[in-house]
């Protein structure tokens, strides 16, 4: 991504404001990359110890985009909430890549994960939590962003109702009811299962 | 749910946090009101939010993020070849190692964010003792470290192999090889533990099978890394609550289900032997993974620490095409195939998956050697097994369709099995000239379920409030009231409410009489109504007393063809039903049946009701073609004359179910009894004797099959729903709560099922005498129940008991008397005492047993087997002819 692209997500997320749906399904692809390749650079260099959050990644990725535009307040809560769509998106690839490894077979001379079997339950356990989201979504889609916004970015209630404009209190009580209803909904698909 | 139930349950769920936890219940139920889906969802979502575990408490991580093949790797000392694999946990690389010596290896880089330190710690503390490992079937560990990135990594001997069970599979290698195979695995793992490592992790992807100087070598890899990263690992686990259990689960011992760390020894792998040595044989695991995969965290780990596994040689005949397939990748079929596994094998795989691991093989060697003694013709040391195991077994070759068992899990059971016989429903009668009291009585008529479909039933409220104006208002209207009461018992019988109905029955007769006489056919008519709700309630002598009364009368009074004679003749014969009397209820009926068609028509739904009767009684004679044909015949007239939902069609089905079941047409059976559970449900309501009877009947069904878990939630539905429809004491209810005692024993549950086994026991005894069968079964089940809890005495007197009363009762040729004789033998044998039971076996086969493969499969009797056992089986094989 070039410098002056900056301008032109500036006017995406201007679009977006104005009610451009479309402008998200152009961001989206560009958000993810920058976010991998960002994630991928910082694990390179620094210790482990360091673990980086998902905010200040996408605080990242947010200054480098726009270090040549205008960066914008309200520009910027946009791209929060577009932003948490692509980490979102991220995780549900990997998991999903995962588990149909898995499923498919990777080399077999060497085993690695059943062992530990972890790492598959969590991608599980993130399947079916996309899955809740989506319904969620379906029926109050701003308790889906609320709840997009706190688990997959990480935010703080404050910065939640600063991005979505209402006030903390309703971002506390959607995010309340938000996780119960999606923890209910996962619990009730184990029984299913 | 549409957004406005969202939006509800929302609103509710928000108010409710608001308020004290202990209120928030009670709130919300009121809240809700009648609509049960809302109230599920909102104290599904209180749930989550009380609980302690916090769901989605910390936001995902970054390092999600990232594949494991963005890390780029650097290990000092080492030169990355190619990548073998990734997945959760991490990579794993071929590499080249430089120092000390250049060889290759296989690395495993463990990914981020699995606790770096604590991990490489706790393998460092592990190294030298994995470094002094030196065994063949042991891939050695040569290094651990950490890689240029701070992540942890181990290097490993390179193992150019299969897991084995595929190895297995490919070559088509027989049983015999397979087990020459898994005594050189023992002896590897047999080796660590002398060097003081567990592995904690054995399963086929563990170990390989790698082909030396073209022999098939096994080698196990992976030792002591489980140790290294699991701990951690675990508690993680514990603490978010969305993962599952570290390991896996299908291998998993009973010790490291419950999480207790500390508390893993060699055993635990000896455990993980047993699970792999099953599946080598069998070619599936005890437990099947799948539903263990996504079963909640509790239900794995209750089935692990409880469940019972099938023996090898059982499972192996029960997996349908694949059976087949299993058996051809052992060049053999089926059949031989079992016949491989039974007995020794059976006994070294259950001894080595034993629960309490004080009773397995206390090395791998030990499981080796025994391996290598069935192979070698000499007695395992497996045998006798546990007490424990062999009730449990007991219970497991019981199942529906498993060859001679079938015939056995009737004698167990059979007291469950409690067909829907229908009582005479009581017309409700608006013959009236009256028109207030035609529509009074047509309004509590809709409530009948008959009438209501199933669409009005919230009629109850209505009742209630009739029956006490009735009773306050019209006390100077005396025939009014005894005609409303006549017509709200009714009703209430209509809906299964027998408590209900009879009081209000009881004082209309009592009106009848003193306003009309005892010959009257409104006092006959509201007697054997009366009677009809004694005889729901189990009060068979009560009822049997009043028809007989009512029968002379009627008979005289007003002649053989009438109406109400015809309808007290066959109520007569519902009590012989109830009562066991099947032959007088035959003749009776039969009687009955030729009256109604004479009098009301082939079609009228009393003869149909009848007929249907009469069908469950050739049933209960273990006449099934007969009943059969009845039952079919029957349902096809009820549907074209009375609808599909009406609560006779349904009651037909329901028998027809049954009848399918006991003539071994399950699937047949089941779907029949889904059917016309659904539609009772619909119909006449949860709380309904017909629908409680039904459910027994399913539940029952599960329970001989062993599908405890489809089993549990009908029967606790039974124990909660009938002491409401028929009482705390009805037998009915009494047996229901017997065969949920004997499922929780069957579950390994057996402290659950005590309680229940010795209330039901005790109720039964005071209320129906010691010869009821369902006082008889609440024994049974108490007897096995006191067998594995080690309560020896009461187990003693109990069966001696039950052998003592079948005989006195049934006679010494039934089958429930020889199985009362042979559950007394097979305790005795494992007692030791020998020629005590040898005494009681030969009872029962002189008087009619035949069941000689189960003599000969029983494990307690394996210390009897000798020329005079076999003499014994041969005779039963004569019985049998």
């Amino acid at each position: 991504m070039k410098e002056n692209d900056g301008v032109q997500l500036t006017r995406f997320l201007n679009d977006l404001r104005e009610g451009d749906e479309s402008a998200s399904t152009t961001l989206l692809p560009i958000l993810v990359s920058e976010l991998r390749q960002l994630a991928k650079r910082h694990f390179a260099r620094e210790r482990p110890e360091n673990t980086l959050q998902p905010t200040a990644l996408v605080n990242e990725v947010y200054l480098k985009l726009f270090r040549s535009g205008t960066p914008d307040w309200n520009n910027r809560d946009h791209f929060f909430a577009i932003a948490a769509r692509a980490m979102r998106q991220i995780m549900i690839d990997q998991a999903r890549r995962r588990q149909s490894e898995k499923r498919g077979g990777a080399n077999q001379a060497v085993t690695l994960d059943e062992a530990m079997a972890v790492a598959a339950g969590i991608d599980l356990e993130l399947l079916d939590l996309h899955d809740g989201l989506e319904q969620l979504e379906q029926l109050d889609p701003r308790q889906s962003k609320i709840v997009e916004l706190r688990y997959f970015l990480g935010l703080e209630v404050a910065e939640v109702a600063t991005i979505l404009g209402i006030s903390q209190s309703s971002v506390e009580r959607e995010w309340r009811a938000g996780r119960a209803w999606l923890g209910r909904h996962l619990r009730k698909g184990q029984h299913r299962g | 749910m549409d957004e406005n139930r969202h939006a509800r349950a929302k609103e509710i769920f928000l108010e409710a946090c608001g308020r004290p936890t202990a209120e928030r219940r009670a709130f919300v139920a009121e809240r809700c009101g009648s609509d049960r889906k809302l109230l599920t969802t909102v104290q599904g979502m209180l749930d989550i939010d009380s609980s302690e575990e916090e769901f989605m408490a910390e936001p995902v991580g970054a390092p999600e993020l990232l594949e494991p093949s963005d890390h780029p790797v650097e290990i000092p000392g080492y030169t990355l070849i190619q990548r073998l694999g990734s997945g959760g946990m991490g990579d794993v690389w071929l590499a080249e190692q430089m120092e000390p010596v250049r060889r290759e290896v296989a690395l495993k880089v463990i990914r981020r964010g699995m606790d770096t330190e604590q991990v490489v710690a706790r393998f460092e503390a592990e190294r030298q003792a994995l470094a002094l490992m030196s065994h063949h079937n042991v891939a050695r560990v040569f290094d651990a470290g950490t890689t240029n990135d701070g992540r942890p990594f181990f290097a490993m001997e390179h193992v150019e192999g299969v897991p084995i069970t595929e190895y297995c599979d490919r070559h088509r290698l027989t049983t015999r090889q397979r087990l020459e195979l898994l005594q050189q695995v023992c002896l590897g793992v047999q080796h660590a533990h002398q060097k003081g490592i567990i592995h904690r992790d054995i399963k086929p992807n563990n170990v390989l099978v790698q082909v030396e100087e073209g022999a098939p070598v096994p080698k196990i890899i992976d030792f002591g890394i489980a140790k290294a990263t699991q701990q951690r690992l675990t508690e993680q686990t514990i603490q978010t609550q969305m993962g599952l259990m570290i390991g896996t689960p299908g291998y998993m011992s009973p010790e490291q289900a419950e999480l207790s760390t500390e508390d893993i020894d060699t055993r635990t792998d000896v455990y993980s032997l047993g699970v792999l040595l099953y599946e080598l044989l069998v070619g599936a695991r005890p437990f099947e993974s799948s539903e263990l995969q996504r079963a909640a965290f509790d239900e794995i780990r209750r089935r692990i620490c409880e469940q019972e596994p099938a023996r090898p040689s059982q499972r192996v005949g029960t997996r349908g095409d694949e059976s087949t397939a299993t058996a051809e990748r052992r060049r053999t079929d089926v059949s031989t195939l079992r016949r491989q596994l039974q007995g020794d094998l059976d006994w070294i795989v259950m001894k080595a998956l034993e629960k309490d691991r004080a009773r397995r093989y206390d090395s791998p060697v030990g499981l080796a050697s025994d391996i290598g003694r069935h192979l070698s013709h000499v007695p395992v040391i497996a045998r006798p097994p546990s007490a424990v195991y062999q009730t449990v077994k007991f219970a497991r070759r019981h199942r529906v369709g498993v060859g001679v068992a079938g015939l056995l899990l009737v004698v167990l059971v059979a007291f469950t099995v409690t067909t829907t016989i229908q009582y005479r429903r009581i017309a409700v009668e608006a013959e009236t000239a009256e028109q207030v009291i035609d529509f009074l009585t047509g309004l509590f008529a809709v409530s009948n379920p008959s009438q209501s479909r199933g669409e009005k039933v919230k009629a109850q409220d209505i009742l209630d409030q009739g029956a006490r104006e009735i009773e306050e208002r019209l006390t100077d209207q005396p025939v009014v009231q005894a005609r409303l009461m006549d017509a709200m018992g009714g009703a209430y019988y209509g809906l299964g409410l027998h408590e209900q109905a009879q009081p209000l029955l009881e004082k209309s007769t009592a009106l009848w009489l003193e306003l009309r006489g005892d010959s009257h056919l409104r006092t006959l008519g509201s007697r054997t109504n009366l009677a009809s709700v004694y005889l729901y309630q189990g009060q068979l002598k009560r009822a049997e007393e009043i028809y007989l009364e009512s029968l002379t009368i009627l008979r005289e009074e007003h002649g053989e063809e009438h109406p109400e004679t015809v309808r007290a003749l066959g109520n007569l014969a519902s009590v012989y039903i109830g009562e066991g009397r099947y032959d007088e209820a035959e003749k009776t009926y039969l009687e009955a049946i030729e009256l109604q068609e004479r009098v009301l028509g082939a079609e009228h739904l009393n003869t149909l009701t009848s007929i249907n009767n009469l069908a469950g009684v050739y049933l209960m004679q273990a006449r099934f073609a007969k009943a059969d044909s009845l039952f079919l015949e029957n349902l096809e007239v009820l549907r074209r004359v009375v609808g599909e939902d009406h609560p006779e069609t349904l009651a037909a089905m329901g028998s027809l179910a049954q009848s399918s079941v006991e003539q071994g047409r399950v699937e047949e059976g089941e779907s029949l009894h889904l059917e016309a559970i659904e539609g009772m449900r619909r119909v006449l309501g949860d709380d309904h004797l017909d629908t409680q009877k039904a459910i027994t009947n399913l539940a029952s069904l599960y329970l001989g099959q062993m599908r405890l878990a489809e089993a549990e939630p009908l029967f606790l539905e039974n124990v909660e729903s009938l002491p409401k429809v028929v009482g705390e004491e009805h037998r009915q209810t009494l047996t229901t709560k017997t065969s949920l005692a004997y499922l929780y024993r069957c579950q390994g549950r057996a402290d659950l099922g005590e309680p229940l086994a010795r209330q039901a026991l005790e109720i039964g005894r005071r209320t129906l005498g010691e010869e009821a069968p369902s006082t008889l079964w609440s024994m049974t089940v108490l007897a096995q129940i006191c067998q594995v809890t080690g309560q020896d005495d009461d187990a003693d007197e109990l069966l001696r008991e039950l052998v003592e009363i079948k005989l006195r009762v049934l006679g010494a040729e039934h089958r429930e008397s020889h199985a009362a004789l042979l559950n007394l033998a097979t305790f005795v044998a494992s007692h030791g005492l020998n020629d005590e039971a040898m005494e009681l076996i030969e009872q029962a086969i002189d008087n009619g047993f035949g069941l000689a493969d189960w003599l000969l499969e029983a494990s307690a009797f394996q210390p009897l087997h000798g020329p005079e056992f076999d003499a014994l089986v041969e005779r039963a094989r004569e019985n049998a002819r």
